[in-house]
């Protein structure tokens, strides 16, 4: 209520000076006297200027007569068309009931435009909350926060306490922060030791952080995994995975078949396993058939099935895949051209540059292979 | 609710905006002076609730509100209190808010101080600056609103680490203050086309608001420079980067504006010529923050990137430009031609510095639109580069730069330019002498710098000359030097001031261009490195914390020929919210030159990766730029001191059109 009668004052006041101009009769001295006076005013200044420089010596006699006619001159025309425009400068104003309508009309739609736009983009209900009201009196509605908060607050002071960044890390990764649980974990497994349960988070966060790549921080997370609890079956997925992505399929494959058969039958993984088989054997076979190596129809199939997201998932995974690939044999030419046109349909020109400047370096005195690199380059815009 | 009364004055702006847009205009179509008068109030009422706007906005930055979308994208409780307040323009909305902000500032300061204007000039020219405000506005409301509420967050995104920054408070504010102050120009100009008639009045209207403009301009140009230099890390002051591009178009538009102006005011000539200028000077900031803002560009600018926005803002730019342009062709014509001049004269100099600035600006022009305009019509991709700028700037800037100490020397109407050269021969042998030493003493190469040193000395002397010549500082007793200095009106003294900065950030620019020296190296701790004659000796890596940032903080000891110089401490700082990486540079500021170190990576074996980089006299450059701001302030304070007779009193009362608080 309070909000809304200040709103009514507001509007008031701004209408009740906008519009004081057209309720009082106007100011006579100011549209007459000055319509012309600033000019006047100019023109005598300069008059008074030519006089400095002549008496300063900058000006000769002469030089000053003529620039003193030319003024006058100007001076007088524009005397004269301020004459001319007198009549036309006051002409009978609008009679004063214009007047009257004209201001009803602004206040009746100034005020509509506003409410209209406002109500449309603003929400007069909902209250401010400022931070500091919020942590020490809002348990109701900020609790995570409050807590995420304070126990951050705490790790920036005593950032070796091991047990803080095991209680955190598990609720960055429910709130999406992947990045910040996956050193969250670390922290905690370096600070606390490292468990299979902190592990299998890093390696989880770290996954999501970087949108399903098994990366090497993952990788690393997961043999650790195998060496506490041998045969951990989450662990073995994923290194198997890591294989797949680095494009060890043949290894990849047997890994996932091994899993597959030491499965219990009703185990709710068989089923994805089951589909990493068939499009890893689809792969191989791709490959055998010298089909070109990029991704099989069973592939596309399923990419066409994905939501955008998690197409972009697939296609960041076998990107970066290739890209792992290329850096441990990097004297495949072709793996570096359909890495760049990749990195260039991704938008990720910083990587593609990197890479661009990294097969060079591969290639270095083929000049074969770096004229294809640098056409290539040159069309897709990466400079040269 | 203070958040909620901010928006409703935004709202209310928008509509007292249409009011101040309709009613002046039409009271100066039908002589009526009370409607024309209700431009003054609409302009000072539009300023009151864009700040009660803008303070709400900040309070609700400053206080943390996570419930406003814009405070939760882009701010941090644990921010420090200066980066909470900067932030508020620190993004897109609050950019725009602050845009606006400044636009009504400049509208208030018209109605204000405007008095002796001619009522149906300045009703038009208020007009005019409400249609720009309400133009963005809109925009601002449908497509940028600062005040939009979300549920409540538990905590901000943060600011991206690069603006968190002393100098995110400065350079945006002048940045604007610069591209909007134009808009002033603009509107005047639009208003003339209107009333179909201009004079000197109107010159010496425009000029001082140009001027404020300008001053504003060359000091947010020069701020960005300086903190890209030190912030970005690549050692360089300059890329002509789209985004730098973007703010020195308006830039040489404005000062050929300043130029073409002084004509109009002195000699009633290129009065069409000056318009135009006018509209372009706008226009060209208008699409400065068209290409800034649309996502067109990705820099640290371009925050969010929405095309909605982008054609907003394009159409915007068609509404205006556009429209301005259709006026200008059409009531141009009727426009009355002014006085005669012979081409050697100072109108002729003015002239000169008009082509060679426009021309200049057009070939900036093209540098930055031309790969933008062929990757949306062929798809191919090509980025024009240094090397473009300074084949085709450069050369243009040559003449310029010679001609200019020339100018001032130049009479009115009909010079002596033998007798203008004669008194330059002093400069010319200072410049002279200053080609045959940097030659001596760099006789290595390259061997074209010297001569470039040799231009930003001539410059500087020629702009020295014109006031010893003006003071008859050798020709007569010193008494009477003195006496005539204190007489010379501060406008000399501005101009003198604005050429000489030109001439000392010439020195700048080429010394650091030709002589800069840079070393990528991989140094372990105990290593050390040579570069320009310092040895820097690096004595490793300590982890460092700030509030909401923590450091890897590199030494490195600095000795000059065994003597102790300097630590410096570059520094990689991971910041906490968002987890990002900034590099601070180490900087070692001397009157030779800066020598800047860079901690990069750290290697596999231990090392890390550290790029030094010594650039000589580059403090010139921002030196030179300051001495130009302060010259356009010296002569803008001159100005209001002498100009009107009719109100001499409230002229006065001008002191404060500087919008930059």
């Amino acid at each position: 209520m309070f909000l809304w009668i200040a709103f009514a004052l507001l509007t008031a006041a701004v209408l009740a000076a906008v519009l004081a101009p057209l309720a009082r009769p106007a100011r006579r001295d100011e549209a007459s006297t000055a319509a012309d006076g600033g000019t006047v005013a100019v023109y005598r200044d300069q008059l008074q200027e030519i006089q400095a420089d002549h008496t300063r010596g900058v000006l000769s006699a002469d030089e000053a007569e003529a620039a003193r006619l030319e003024v006058s001159r100007r001076l007088l025309a524009s005397a004269a068309r301020a004459e001319d425009a007198e009549p036309a400068a006051s002409p009978p104003a609008l009679p004063s009931s214009r007047h009257a309508t004209i201001a009803l009309a602004t206040a009746v739609v100034v005020p509509l435009l506003t409410l209209t736009l406002y109500l449309a983009y603003g929400s007069p209900g909902q209250p401010a909350r400022p931070f500091a009201a919020r942590t020490d009196a809002a348990v109701e509605q900020a609790a995570l926060a409050g807590m995420i908060a304070q126990v951050e607050a705490r790790l920036r002071e005593n950032p070796g306490e091991g047990r803080g960044w095991e209680v955190i890390a598990p609720v960055y990764l429910k709130l999406g922060r992947f990045r910040d649980a996956a050193n969250a974990y670390a922290n905690a497994a370096r600070l606390n030791g490292e468990t299979v349960v902190l592990l299998a988070g890093r390696a989880e966060a770290a996954m999501l952080a970087s949108d399903g790549v098994v990366t090497e921080e993952a990788r690393v997370a997961y043999e650790k995994i195998l060496k506490l609890e041998p045969g951990r079956v989450e662990a073995r997925f994923w290194l198997a995975m890591a294989r797949e992505q680095d494009g060890r399929l043949a290894d990849a494959l047997a890994d996932y078949q091994a899993l597959l058969a030491e499965a219990p039958p009703d185990a709710d993984y068989r089923a994805p396993l089951t589909q990493r088989i068939q499009e890893v054997t689809a792969r191989i076979a791709a490959i055998e058939t010298g089909a070109p190596a990029g991704p099989t129809e069973a592939d596309m199939a399923a990419a066409a099935k994905l939501t955008p997201q998690e197409r972009a998932q697939m296609i960041a995974g076998m990107v970066d895949g290739l890209a792992q690939r290329l850096k441990r044999n990097g004297r495949d030419l072709a793996g570096w051209l359909r890495l760049l046109n990749a990195y260039a349909a991704l938008d990720r020109k910083d990587e593609a540059r990197a890479a661009l400047a990294e097969a060079r370096r591969n290639f270095a005195g083929d000049a074969g292979a770096l004229a294809e690199l640098a056409k290539l380059a040159n069309s897709l815009g990466l400079g040269s | 609710m203070i958040i909620e009364l901010g928006h409703f004055a935004l709202v209310l702006a928008l509509a007292v905006a249409a009011v101040q847009m309709v009613l002046p205009a039409w009271g100066a179509h039908t002589r009526d002076a009370r409607l024309m008068q209700a431009a003054e109030p609409a302009a000072l009422t539009q300023l009151a609730l864009l700040s009660l706007a803008f303070a709400a906005l900040t309070y609700a930055y400053v206080t943390s509100d996570f419930s406003v979308e814009n405070v939760w994208a882009n701010s941090h409780s644990a921010k420090p209190l200066i980066y909470k307040i900067s932030g508020v323009w620190g993004n897109h909305e609050g950019s725009m808010l602050l845009w606006v902000l400044i636009l009504a500032l400049f509208g208030a300061a018209v109605a204000l101080f405007g008095g002796n204007l001619p009522p149906s000039l300045r009703a038009n020219a208020l007009a005019v600056q409400a249609a720009i405000a309400l133009a963005f506005l809109l925009f601002i409301i449908f497509s940028s609103n600062p005040f939009v509420r979300i549920p409540l967050q538990p905590e901000g995104r943060g600011l991206n680490p690069i603006l968190q920054d002393p100098a995110l408070a400065f350079h945006p504010p002048f940045l604007y203050a610069g591209y909007v102050g134009l808009s002033m120009a603009f509107s005047f100009a639009i208003a003339a086309l209107i009333e179909g008639r201009t004079d000197a009045a109107w010159a010496r209207w425009v000029r001082p608001w140009t001027l404020a403009a300008w001053v504003c301009l060359t000091l947010g140009i020069a701020m960005g420079s300086w903190w890209a230099y030190y912030e970005l890390g690549w050692g360089g002051w300059w890329f002509w980067d789209p985004v730098e591009n973007a703010s020195f178009m308006p830039w040489l538009a404005a000062t050929a504006l300043l130029h073409s102006a002084l004509v109009m005011e002195k000699r009633e000539a290129l009065k069409v010529w000056t318009i135009l200028l006018a509209i372009l000077a706008f226009s060209l900031s208008l699409m400065g923050t068209f290409l800034v803002r649309s996502g067109i560009l990705t820099s640290v600018h371009a925050f969010a990137v929405d095309p909605a926005r982008g054609v907003f803002i394009l159409a915007i730019l068609v509404v205006l430009i556009g429209g301005a342009l259709v006026l200008y062709a059409w009531r141009a014509p009727q426009l009355q031609q002014g006085g005669l001049f012979a081409p050697i004269s100072r109108e002729g100099a003015l002239v000169l510095n008009n082509v060679l600035l426009t021309v200049a600006c057009g070939t900036v022009f093209v540098g930055t639109l031309y790969p933008l305009a062929l990757e949306s019509v062929t798809g191919d991709k090509i980025s024009v580069g240094p090397p473009y700028f300074n084949l085709t700037f450069g050369p243009l800037m040559l003449p310029l730069l010679l001609a200019m100490p020339l100018g001032p020397f130049l009479a009115w109407k009909r010079g002596d330019l033998l007798g203008a050269l004669q008194r330059l021969l002093a400069a010319a042998g200072i410049a002279l002498l200053a080609l045959t030493v940097t030659l001596a003493l760099t006789w290595r190469g390259p061997w074209l710098a010297p001569f470039g040193i040799a231009l930003g000395v001539w410059v500087v002397a020629g702009a020295l000359s014109e006031w010893v010549a003006r003071v008859k500082l050798f020709s007569a007793p010193l008494a009477d030097s003195f006496y005539r200095a204190r007489g010379l009106p501060r406008a000399a003294y501005g101009t003198m001031l604005a050429h000489a900065g030109v001439g000392v950030a010439v020195i700048g620019i080429v010394a650091t261009t030709a002589w800069q020296s840079e070393a990528v190296l991989s140094m372990k701790p105990g290593d050390s490195a040579h570069i320009a004659g310092y040895e820097l000796a690096f004595r490793g890596v300590a982890p460092g914390r700030g509030p909401n940032y923590q450091d890897q903080i590199g030494l490195l000891t600095v000795t000059r020929a065994g003597a102790p110089v300097t630590e410096l401490s570059p520094a990689k700082r991971t910041y906490d919210a968002p987890r990002q990486t900034t590099s601070e540079a180490g900087i070692h500021v001397a009157w030779r030159g800066d020598l800047y170190a860079v901690l990069g990576d750290e290697l596999a074996d231990g090392a890390f990766v550290v790029r030094l980089y010594f650039n000589p006299l580059v403090r010139l450059i921002w030196l030179g730029a300051l001495v130009m701001a302060l010259g356009g302030a010296l002569s803008l304070s001159d100005r209001r001191l002498r100009i009107g007779a009719p109100r001499r009193a409230r002229r006065r009362a001008l002191a404060a059109p500087s919008p930059a608080e």
